[in-house]
């Protein structure tokens, strides 16, 4: 994405703190990878064990937005959020709602990030499928300038015609569908 | 005489040695460089501005089917095309226009992969087509461009991709003892307007299998013991047929396993057992 006018790093986080920091650096696009379910992504691996959650009442009882573990969309103190164009939850069943709460996607929605993609199934981030999704995925917003969602499906055809596979790409759901990335600009 | 002798042995020298090349051109081509030049379903038979031709023709039905929505595919060329690439199942052409992405099957000259962003649904609109009206829409878009159905059986599944963004996908296969086979036409459309926004066209064969001999239930024991994972729920499982590089065919059962974790998250894996040996190998582990 660097080559189209965002400046892209990579970031791999390991206190609350950083995750905190990190909506700080007001970031156009965020993508997430790590283990996660309905209402949640796994931020830290290992003994923090920190999570990412939609809002308070995705949260596990005992646990509070911004506190000790738990990272939420909806925490006040993360401001930055509705300058965000796009965002990718690339982890299992990231789309699905949880049974107490929102799901990520309405949580993005709610603090106005302009366009979400999640999935709905299992996905497999450590295959050639998740990588060539990926690679499609991108390039397909950037140098193609495609829509969230035709860049999707575009990456789905990639996929399909190279391993025959889908291992839960075609499981993934759009908010926001008509948003693109290029030119490179912040969220509305 | 020596001059004479040597011209003529010099010229049988250089003719061996050009009967050689062509021998060692022909055996190449036969043998393949690399495991995929060996499957015969991979022989181009085609060239790239057929591939553009089979495209161009798909893209315009595309444009009528959804009119009001594809104003710049009239005018798509200038389109590109790849060299040849290597998937799992075909070799084919890439090619890339405005306002359509697509894959050409080299040696089948049909459309693998057919993409026209602008007739994917747009979330303004509510579900107006039935399944079964989906099902018309997509035979008439095949029919239209000549691709032919018969001895494969429609099924039509209905997908949302996202608030107001809902689709028929409507695939055409066979199973042969519950055997999926590699042959499948989709047509994938828009539910509330019926425009066709995709099209994959897979015209691999392959010979008619045996009755599997492992079962769905011993591949599941299979996949659980592979991956240590003895009370795993069975998320999914299909049984197909598979080809190797080279063309080979193998029937196997794909088995999708999750366990639940000490952490808010499941493990999951994907294994593939034969379905006459019985060999199990894991594919994706999350």
């Amino acid at each position: 994405m660097g080559a189209h006018g965002y400046s892209a790093f990579r970031a791999n986080v390991s206190t609350l703190t950083a995750i905190g920091d990190s909506y700080g650096w007001d970031d156009a696009v965020w993508a997430f990878y790590g283990h996660a379910n309905a209402g949640l992504m796994q931020m830290v691996v290992g003994t923090a064990d920190t999570y990412l959650y939609a809002n308070q009442a995705s949260l596990p009882s005992g646990s509070t937005c911004g506190v000790s573990k738990a990272a939420c969309l909806s925490t006040p103190g993360f401001t930055k959020l509705h300058d965000v164009r796009f965002m990718l939850f690339g982890g299992c069943h990231t789309a699905n709602v949880p049974s107490s709460g929102i799901s990520l996607q309405q949580g993005a929605y709610n603090v106005g990030v302009d366009s979400s993609l999640a999935f709905s199934d299992y996905i497999y981030p450590n295959g050639a499928v998740w990588k060539l999704w990926n690679q499609t995925f991108f390039t397909a917003t950037t140098s193609g300038g495609q829509t969230v969602l035709a860049a999707g499906a575009t990456a789905e055809d990639a996929v399909w015609a190279k391993y025959h596979l889908y291992e839960g790409v075609t499981s993934a759901v759009v908010w926001g569908s008509s948003t693109k990335l290029k030119p490179a600009a912040y969220g509305s | 005489m020596k001059t004479g002798h040597f011209a003529r042995s010099a010229r049988a020298a250089i003719i061996v040695a050009g009967a050689g090349m062509l021998v060692a051109a022909i055996a190449s081509q036969a043998s393949g460089s690399s495991p995929t030049d060996r499957d015969p379903q991979r022989v181009t038979a085609i060239g790239q501005s057929a591939a553009l031709d089979v495209v161009m023709k798909a893209v315009e039905t595309s444009s009528q089917n959804g009119a009001a929505r594809t104003p710049a595919i009239a005018a798509s060329p200038p389109a590109t095309v790849s060299d040849p690439v290597d998937g799992a199942m075909s070799r084919y052409y890439e090619v890339k226009g405005v306002g359509f992405s697509a894959r050409v099957d080299t040696h089948y000259g049909s459309i693998l992969t057919l993409l026209v962003p602008d007739n994917l649904p747009t979330g303004q609109g509510a579900k107006g087509i039935s399944p079964e009206a989906a099902k018309k829409i997509a035979a008439d878009y095949l029919e239209a461009n000549g691709i032919p159905t018969a001895g494969l059986a429609p099924n039509v599944v209905s997908v949302n991709k996202g608030p107001g963004l809902d689709t028929y996908r409507v695939v055409w296969s066979r199973r042969v003892h519950g055997v999926l086979m590699p042959e499948e036409r989709l047509v994938e459309l828009d539910a509330a307007t019926g425009a066709v926004f995709r099209l994959h066209d897979l015209r691999r064969t392959a010979a008619d299998p045996r009755e599997p001999t492992v079962s769905e239930e011993t591949a599941a024991s299979s996949a659980r013991a592979l991956v240590g994972a003895a009370a795993a729920r069975v998320e999914s499982s299909d049984l197909a047929v598979r080809v190797d590089p080279d063309g080979t065919e193998h029937v196997v059962w794909t088995i999708e396993l999750s366990e639940e974790t000490d952490q808010p998250w499941d493990h999951a894996y994907i294994v593939d057992v034969d379905a006459y040996t019985g060999v199990a190998a894991v594919v994706a582990t999350t």
